[in-house]
């Protein structure tokens, strides 16, 4: 690598939004005539994001159900075009891509879907929904195809006697690991994995997951894991950005995040965590999960924070590295680097041990 | 409370033209009683999906029963039975898929497929009740802007938020038994949390009986009271959930603790056993899982074993050479 220049990021987010307008349907129309006032309802999915992710890094990306992971998978993948804000791929800016660049970027960058179901086509054979994107893409001589196929299926532990199935014909997990193929055989530079592992029984995740940072030494992969479960986020990722409600509320190397969880919604989310270690009940986040249709003011987080003081209600925290004082290490909270919070932190990582 | 709510008695599965069947779940007996959780574990493939399934009467060809039934509180279901079955599915016998759009009508709102898993059942319910109660399913599983989310369609709704819907039409009838194919394996681990504490209280509440379909060992280590291990068809392990995380008996068992990813350390490489569980229909003979054993002995290879009783009787082991200390290192 030439030291004198830092090397191009492979994906760089810069203030990316995506809202989602539920429009109104066909009774709300006519009593809007009539002089109710129903308004169209936006979802702000994913709020003014900004993220940098170096060739050859794991990003996990964790948050609670419906803070806007897959949102942005979907964006970044190119599925979803985002309402503000750019996306560079490798230093170009999607948007503005054509031709060559176009064709490039569809096939360096492939995302995994967390519904395996609604992303097969249940016409086509495994061995055809793996093999044919290859082919289209010249990677690959059809003659070749049977032992490509073969290759990729035992790479995710599936026996090759199951190239000739269709989709309704596996079990889920079966069918969550075709998708992993199918999206690995077009040799991708970057790969969305949007609950990859999710359906995957703990064996053939922890084969999955080796599989996927053997790749990564082996094709200088990268790879944006959405997962929720932190036991995989913890083994496979470099860096970890937490999402709550749109917003990323803290940003850090993994073993930082694991070690000193900073914000007060990733301290939450770690105490939570079901261990085969503690065999216990349950104690949910105090209150309710927000509505992403109305979220509160200033910090998202504050309704449900232990630590919130009137500024949270009011002013949106940004995202910044002073408050915890470790390089790359940055959250969003008013009250970072206050002692009570990084007491708390204490308190998380001690339970954990 | 030991009453069974739920028996399925050496139920046997096959898929494909009749003489060259294959055999996807091979005798399995299973018993759940009133207000308990039983936890059906085991490897991708094993055939946990279609234990319930068949369960459930909903079986698509070429998949059928060959042997083997179920009760329902003591009295014979015929799962072969459509009519029958259909007057039981929703309202005493629940099933929660895995995939959330198998259960989900992608063109119609939410509203009207929670009320309508309401009425189904009991046509006499007005719409305002139907309504009053979808709301108050939503609200048991966590979703927030209950309203806002039944006028909303499956597309417009995250992979977590389709789950719990699907888990809220489940329940709102208070079945006596609820089959779940990994329901939460998709949902975030405070969402789990409260689903997990949420099913729980309902099952010592209403008495309801689940049978819980996971691979995730840390929710079952939460939840369950029974644990049964299946592996390519068979069952070879059953007991207390508690016993058997603490001592497993089967190397089969303990292989499938081992591989769990922990948040508490970060190893290099996860544990993972090599080889891959055999495909139905090329079973050999011995015990199916000679082949990746460690443990094997020349005798694994020529006898299946059968599911023993073991320790203090409370537990069923299928194995020749049962880890005697749980497998300690
Ligand atoms: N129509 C079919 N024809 C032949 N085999 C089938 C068919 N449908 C499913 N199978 C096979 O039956 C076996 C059991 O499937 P099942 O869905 O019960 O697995 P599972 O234990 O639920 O796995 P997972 O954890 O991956 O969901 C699998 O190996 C699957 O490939
Ligand atoms: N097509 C759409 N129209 C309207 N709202 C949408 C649409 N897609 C997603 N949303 C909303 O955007 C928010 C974020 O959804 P997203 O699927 O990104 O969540 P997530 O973090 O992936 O959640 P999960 O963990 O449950 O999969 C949710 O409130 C969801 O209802
Ligand atoms: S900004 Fe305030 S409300 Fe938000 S997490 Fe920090 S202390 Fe809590
Ligand atoms: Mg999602
Ligand atoms: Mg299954």
């Amino acid at each position: 690598m030439d030291a004198s220049s830092p090397p191009v990021p492979i994906l760089q987010l810069d203030a990316l939004e995506m809202k989602f307008v539920t429009e109104l349907d066909v009774a709300a129309k006519l009593l809007n005539l009539l002089g109710a006032r129903h308004r169209r309802k936006v979802v702000h999915a994913v709020d003014g994001v900004s993220l940098t992710v170096t060739r050859g890094e794991v990003l996990a990306l964790v948050g609670e159900s419906g803070c806007g992971k897959s949102t942005l998978g979907r964006v970044v993948a190119g599925i979803l075009a985002a309402t503000a804000g750019t996306i560079r791929y490798d230093g170009m800016d999607v948007s503005t891509m054509d031709g060559p660049s176009r064709r490039r970027f569809v096939r360096e960058v492939q995302m995994i879907f967390q519904d395996p179901m609604t992303s097969l086509n249940p016409r086509k054979s495994v061995r055809d929904a793996i093999a044919e994107a290859p082919i289209v893409h010249g990677l690959l001589a059809p003659g070749k195809a049977d032992a490509f196929v073969q290759d990729l299926l035992s790479r995710v532990g599936l026996d090759g006697g199951y190239a000739d199935r269709f989709p309704h014909e596996l079990s889920g997990g079966q069918r969550q690991r075709v998708g992993i193929a199918r999206a690995l055989a077009v040799r991708p530079s970057l790969v969305v994995c949007d609950e990859a592992t999710a359906a995957l029984d703990v064996w053939i995740q922890a084969q999955v997951l080796n599989m996927f940072i053997d790749l990564k030494d082996e094709f200088d992969l990268t790879y944006l894991f959405i997962s929720h479960n932190l036991g995989a986020v913890r083994h496979v990722a470099d860096r970890v950005a937490v999402m709550y409600l749109g917003r990323i509320v803290e940003l850090a190397p993994a073993d930082a995040l694991f070690a000193t969880p900073s914000h007060p919604y990733t301290q939450a989310l770690l105490r939570e965590a079901p261990s085969l270690n503690r065999r216990r009940d349950f104690e949910p986040i105090k209150g309710e999960i927000p509505s992403p249709l109305a979220p509160p003011p200033g910090c998202h987080f504050h309704p449900r924070c232990p630590f919130a003081v009137d500024r949270c209600r009011t002013e949106r925290p940004e995202l910044s590295s002073r408050p915890v004082g470790a390089a790359g290490h940055a959250i969003a909270c008013h009250r970072g680097g206050e002692p009570e919070l990084a007491a708390a932190a204490e308190t998380v990582t001690s339970a954990s041990r | 409370m030991s009453d069974v709510a739920l028996a399925i008695r050496d139920l046997t599965v096959e898929a494909g033209p009749k003489g060259r069947s294959v055999t996807l779940v091979d005798g399995v007996s299973l018993s759940v009683p009133s207000g308990k959780i039983l936890a059906l574990v085991g490897e991708s493939g094993s055939g946990k999906s279609m234990t319930a399934l068949a369960a459930m009467g909903l079986l698509e060809p070429p998949v059928r029963i060959a042997s083997g039934g179920a009760s329902l509180a003591g009295k014979a279901v015929d799962p072969t039975d459509r009519r029958q079955m259909r007057g039981i599915r929703g309202r005493d016998m629940a099933m929660i898929f895995q995939d959330p759009m198998m259960t989900l009508n992608p063109v119609m709102r939410v509203d009207e497929q929670v009320c309508e898993a309401v009425t189904v059942h009991d046509p006499s319910v007005s719409k305002a009740e139907a309504l009053r109660r979808a709301r108050e399913a939503l609200v048991t599983v966590g979703i927030p802007a209950p309203e806002e989310r039944l006028n909303a369609y499956p597309h417009q709704l995250s992979g977590g938020m389709r789950q719990r819907i699907v888990i809220a039409i489940a329940l709102i009838n208070r079945p006596a038994v609820v089959l779940a194919a990994e329901p939460t394996t998709a949902l975030d681990v405070t969402t789990q949390g409260q689903i997990l504490h949420e099913v729980k209280r309902l099952c010592r509440d209403t008495g309801t009986a689940m049978v819980w379909i996971t691979h995730d060992l840390a929710v079952v280590a939460s939840l369950a009271d029974t644990i049964a291990v299946m592996y390519a068809g068979r069952i070879v392990e059953q007991g207390p959930a508690d016993d058997i995380l603490a001592r497993p008996l089967h190397p089969y068992t303990r292989g499938l603790l081992d591989s769990v990813p922990m948040i508490d350390t970060r190893s290099e490489r996860l544990r993972s056993i090599p080889g891959m569980p055999p495909v139905a229909g090329s079973i050999t003979a011995g015990c199916r899982f000679a082949p990746r054993c460690e443990r094997a002995v020349e005798a694994c290879r020529t006898a299946e074993p059968a599911l023993a009783p073991a320790g203090n009787g409370a537990r069923l082991v299928r194995c020749i050479r049962p880890l005697d200390d749980g497998g300690a290192a």
